[in-house]
């Protein structure tokens, strides 16, 4: 998925998924004046997680972002498991954004990170096209046209596979999350 | 589930999705053929699909916002920065964040720009300095300029620049809209901005609506330079990685931008494109990926506002629309080398649009008309100028005539008006505003003109005037029998109608000087020069600019005969008659390159270049940066550098040269082959014989396909790959590519014409190394021959003669010898550096036919000299 091709590239590789979480943070931001908050502990995972991992490269663009999604998925399921931990230690309510953001609460729940990493790792053994997909989709923002050059299928097929792919990860996410509803159900009672 | 079953499960799925969902059930049963788990499976994903899946079809943001842990951090708001007071965040551009500022102590409100997180790496420390850098260095109304700069106590980098007001670009002309001729002056101005930076050697790199603001006033901003690139920088390795940084804003980056490949002012232009095209249609040429696939062309403007802004259709004719949309698809073109080169190529033809002209991007659409007529031979603009006015409209010619002699200017709008018409009847029989049919090829037209001219006896004078035109630009095709008749003819028919001392016929005779000079006959074009510079002494009331004319012809016939130090004088002449500077026409361009030429003859490179880039200024002003004349000239400028022995060097001018011509003309036109065997001469010289090779395969395809009237620029192709073969010591096919150049010579040029005797020295050449040599004898003979009649004072023909003088002393035949050898080497003597390699093989032979001859005090003599000028 991801192959060697040099420093340089790397650099480029790693200049490009911090700019992208960058500008994911700040559009978090956006609606906090007065609270800035700096995302370079999170940049610094995903600079550790790519340093570490010992072939990067690709020279498009768009594996560029597909390079980016898969740190994001990375950085951000991380980011939960820690959170997750957190709070399950010591009960703390943290504020969090969607406080600022009427109508956002839908999913700020760190579990269903987690819930679809575990689902998507799933889907990649029976069919790795269609994690890459959401990978993607999800995690890098790629449009239905980008997707289709990045897996050289017709665009049909990629809203054909996505449809059936997020039907069988919601399928997943709700067994999961199911099986341990009660920390789902505390959290949820907190806001 | 295992990968086969899902791919079942999933197709039933697809089938049963779209259906109402109380069908689901019955279309799921029928499709699982019983396998009743199966069908549990289906109905769990329909129900999914039907209540949708929150997070996944949430934003990523969303997800974000659960898992990442802000620590707050204190705001800047409020506070104080050096005399600055941070108001309010302004944005978030590259690596930077920037406020809105006070100034505390004078007043008055600025942008102040920080370097986020600038511990992260040098890299970052470091761009964000190249941006100061730039912005100080650049200073116009534009583009937003710098004041001060400092660091935080953190080691925070940060700069104050001047705030603009005002909204982005496209959001701006949302909200005002226009009509389509303002938003054109809208474009104009950012273009304007752009090439600014340009000029001072800044690429933007980023640009995009949000980074270029528009006030109320339609005045424009440039902001964010933050990933600029200097083209003078030779640091292209940190600028490399930050090309990175902005893969995000992928629907304006240029495919050259995205593919990692060398960026220039054309990646600009690019972005430039993309943004008139959003302007104009509200909408993005290659969508918001921002890719550019071969199925995947760019719709073009007018249709899209046909269909989707009806109401602004009828503000341009069809025609203007049809050239809009040239424009904007050619700045969009995702292959560099078919795009504009330049944004002020783009102002210019924005310009042309705005003005009625027709667009400089038209010719490279008619491929196998208007191109042709164009300057495709570095020596005789001028003479094809009416052709070139007509065609792509350069009027800055034309205009500048009426300041020189408003009577003249009169006379010739009156010719140019007429033959504009004419020339529009020869288009005529196609689309008029598609252009010509695509096969109707230039000789045809021209046969067509020609009938037309003949039917024209009731007009002498019009007459007279189409059978010059059409004569010079048959001459530039090369079809020089056909040229001759109508030149003739025009002369003739000057003569009567107007007498024989009126300054037409001498820009008649001119005319014909030139073409004798095409057709190696030096001395009648040497005549007829000097006639036609006579006839307008005489008639004293011709112009400076008609007197240097005729004046530049005779020099140009000097310097092809080899009279290079008469050729200079008579150029300098001319050239003191010409419009200096600002007013400086083609005219004066062309006699600057000519007096380059003949320095280049002479060994002053110094004088040449100078001379050259005189010449390449006044191009540049009056056809901007990618114009055939301008390929020639970096041409000669890649000569220069070759001569020097600045290889490096005088590759970049042919490759330069190359692109140019290759944008004009396509890939696949002799010119760009012609421009393809400058380059392997080059390669050639380096010793790198293979690429070379290629190349000459390449432009000999390109010649061999193309060949109507180009007989010429084959043979040369040709002469080439004989060379290289020779110097390979491959003789049999040096000496068939010698022939096949000597057969096409022929064709094209008179018996006597130098490169015919240039074809016989190169197969004496072979002979020579053959060591048969009474057949070098024989060839050499004929190259001497020819030369002497022709040019006998050139340093071709010396050369020749030291040639045969070699032969002769191989042969024993040492008083002959002597007699080629002694008055070559008293010419050599003279006329070139004392280290030619010319003049040393002189004084070799001397040495050698002197000790056959039993004379050892000059044998001794050429020894010592040959000794003292060094390497053995």
């Amino acid at each position: 998925m991801i192959s060697a091709e040099g420093r340089d590239s790397f650099d480029e590789q790693f200049s490009l998924v911090y700019e992208e979480l960058r500008r994911l943070a700040a559009s978090v931001l956006r609606s906090e004046q007065n609270g800035r908050v700096t995302p370079t502990t999170l940049v610094h995972e995903a600079w550790l997680k790519l340093a570490h991992s010992p072939k990067v490269a690709e020279t498009s663009p768009l594996h560029f972002r597909r390079i980016a999604a898969r740190a994001m998925r990375q950085v951000l399921v991380e980011a939960a498991r820690r959170r997750n931990a957190v709070r399950r230690g010591s009960g703390e309510a943290l504020v969090t954004f969607d406080e600022c953001v009427p109508g956002m609460k839908a999913f700020s729940d760190p579990k269903d990170i987690l819930a679809l990493d575990g689902a998507l790792d799933r889907l990649s053994r029976i069919s790795a096209r269609q994690a890459k997909l959401v990978e993607g989709r999800f995690f890098g923002g790629l449009e239905v046209s980008e997707l289709a050059v990045l897996l050289d299928v017709s665009e049909a097929t990629v809203a054909r596979e996505w449809r059936s792919a997020r039907a069988w990860l919601a399928v997943e996410i709700r067994r999961v999350l199911h099986e341990e509803p009660s920390d789902n159900q505390v959290d949820v009672q907190a806001r | 589930m295992d990968e086969v079953r899902w791919q079942a499960v999933q197709e039933v799925f697809s089938k049963a999705a779209d259906l109402p969902v109380k069908e689901h059930r019955a279309v799921v049963v029928a499709l699982c053929q019983g396998d009743e788990a199966m069908v549990a499976e289906v109905m769990d994903l329909l129900e999914e699909d039907g209540r949708g899946q929150p997070l996944l079809d949430a934003s990523i943001d969303q997800a974000a916002r659960a898992v990442l842990e802000f620590g707050p951090l204190p705001s800047l708001i409020e506070k104080q920065i050096g005399p600055y007071k941070l108001l309010r965040l302004l944005g978030e551009g590259g690596m930077g964040v920037v406020y809105l500022a006070e100034r505390t102590d004078i007043g008055g409100k600025v942008a102040i720009k920080l370097l986020r997180d600038a511990w992260l790496s040098p890299m970052r420390r470091q761009l964000f300095r190249v941006e100061q850098m730039t912005l100080a260095q650049l200073s116009h109304p534009s583009i937003a300029r710098i004041y001060d700069s400092n660091t935080l106590e953190d080691g925070t980098p940060w700069f104050v620049m001047e705030y603009a007001e005002g909204q982005p670009l496209t959001e701006h002309w949302q909200h005002r809209g226009g009509s389509v001729r303002e938003c054109l002056q809208l474009f104009r101005r950012v273009c304007v901005a752009v090439q600014y930076a340009h000029s001072h050697a800044v690429i933007h790199r980023d640009l995009k609506p949000s980074n270029i603001l528009a006030n109320e006033n339609g005045d424009v901003k440039l902001l964010d330079f933050g990933i600029a690139k200097h083209l003078d920088t030779g640091n292209a390795q940190s600028h490399q990685t930050i090309t990175g940084l902005r893969m995000m804003t992928l629907a304006y980056a240029a495919p050259e931008q995205m593919a990692g490949g060398a960026v220039g002012i054309y990646t600009d232009v690019y972005a430039l494109g993309v943004l008139l095209y959003e302007l104009l249609t509200g909408r993005l040429p290659y969508g918001s990926s921002g890719l550019a696939t071969q199925d995947r062309a760019a719709e073009k403007p007018s249709a899209v506002v046909r269909r989707e802004k009806p109401q602004w259709s009828a503000q341009l004719s069809r025609a203007e629309w049809a050239d809009l949309d040239v424009l904007v698809m050619k700045a969009v073109e995702p292959a560099v080398n078919h795009r504009y080169g330049a944004a002020d190529a783009l102002v210019r033809d924005v310009d042309a649009l705005l003005e009625g002209r027709p667009l400089e991007a038209r010719p490279a659409d008619w491929t196998y008309t208007a191109s042709k007529f164009l300057e495709r031979n570095r020596r005789s603009l001028s003479a094809l100028a009416a052709a070139v006015l007509v065609i792509v409209g350069t009027v800055a010619f034309y205009t500048l005539r009426v300041a020189e002699a408003r009577n003249a200017a009169l006379r010739e709008s009156a010719r140019t008006r007429r033959i504009q018409q004419f020339t529009e009847s020869l288009f005529d029989g196609g689309d008029k505003e598609a252009g010509p049919a695509l096969d109707l090829k230039a000789v045809d037209l021209l046969n067509r003109g020609r009938h037309e001219a003949e039917g024209l006896r009731s007009d002498p004078e019009m007459q007279s005037d189409l059978q010059a035109t059409l004569g010079e630009i048959y001459q530039k095709l090369g079809k020089l029998e056909l040229a001759d008749p109508l030149l003739t003819a025009s002369l003739e028919e000057r003569r009567q109608a107007f007498g024989e001392n009126d300054p037409r016929v001498a820009d008649s005779l001119v005319a014909m000087g030139m073409l004798r000079r095409e057709q190696g006959k030096l001395e009648d074009a040497e005549k007829l020069m000097r006639e036609g510079q006579r006839l307008l002494q005489s008639n004293g009331k011709a112009s400076p600019v008609e007197h240097a004319r005729a004046m530049l012809g005779l020099g140009a016939v000097l310097e092809t005969a080899g009279k290079y130090d008469e050729a200079r004088g008579v150029l300098e002449k001319a050239l003191a008659l010409q419009p200096q500077d600002a007013r400086a026409t083609t005219d004066t361009a062309e006699n600057l390159a000519e007096l380059g030429n003949v320095t280049f003859y002479k060994g002053s490179y110094d004088a040449s270049e100078s001379y050259n880039r005189k010449a390449l200024q006044i191009y540049i002003r009056m056809y901007g940066e990618e114009h055939p004349a301008v390929a020639q000239i970096l041409n000669n400028l890649g000569a220069i550098e070759n001569s020097r022995g600045n290889y490096a060097a005088s590759e970049g001018y042919y490759r330069h040269a190359l692109m140019i011509t290759e944008a004009w003309y396509g890939a696949d036109h002799p010119e760009t082959a012609a421009n393809l065997t400058a380059i392997a001469q080059q390669l050639s010289y380096e010793k790198r014989d293979t690429e070379a090779k290629a190349l000459l395969e390449r432009a000999l395809t390109i010649q061999k396909r193309g060949d109507d009237g180009m007989g010429g620029t084959v043979a040369s192709t040709l002469n080439q790959l004989g060379l290289l073969a020779y110097d390979a010591k491959q003789y049999d096919a040096a000496r068939g590519y010698f022939t096949e150049a000597m057969e096409r010579w022929r064709k094209t040029l008179s018996e006597q014409h130098p490169f015919i005797a240039i074809a016989y020295s190169n197969l004496g050449s072979v002979c020579l190394d053959q060591k048969d040599y009474r057949c070098a004898e024989r060839n050499y003979g004929e190259a001497v021959l020819r030369l002497d009649a022709s040019s006998k004072d050139s340093l071709n023909a010396v050369i020749a003669h030291l040639k045969l003088g070699r032969v002769l002393l191989r042969e024993r035949r040492f008083k002959d010898a002597e007699s080629q050898t002694l008055p070559a080497y008293q010419y050599l003597v003279k006329h070139v550096p004392a280290d030619n390699g010319f003049l040393r093989a002189s004084r070799k032979d001397l040495a050698a036919i002197y000790i056959g001859l039993r004379n050892s005090a000059k044998a001794t003599q050429f020894q010592a000299e040959l000794e003292l000028t060094g390497k053995p």
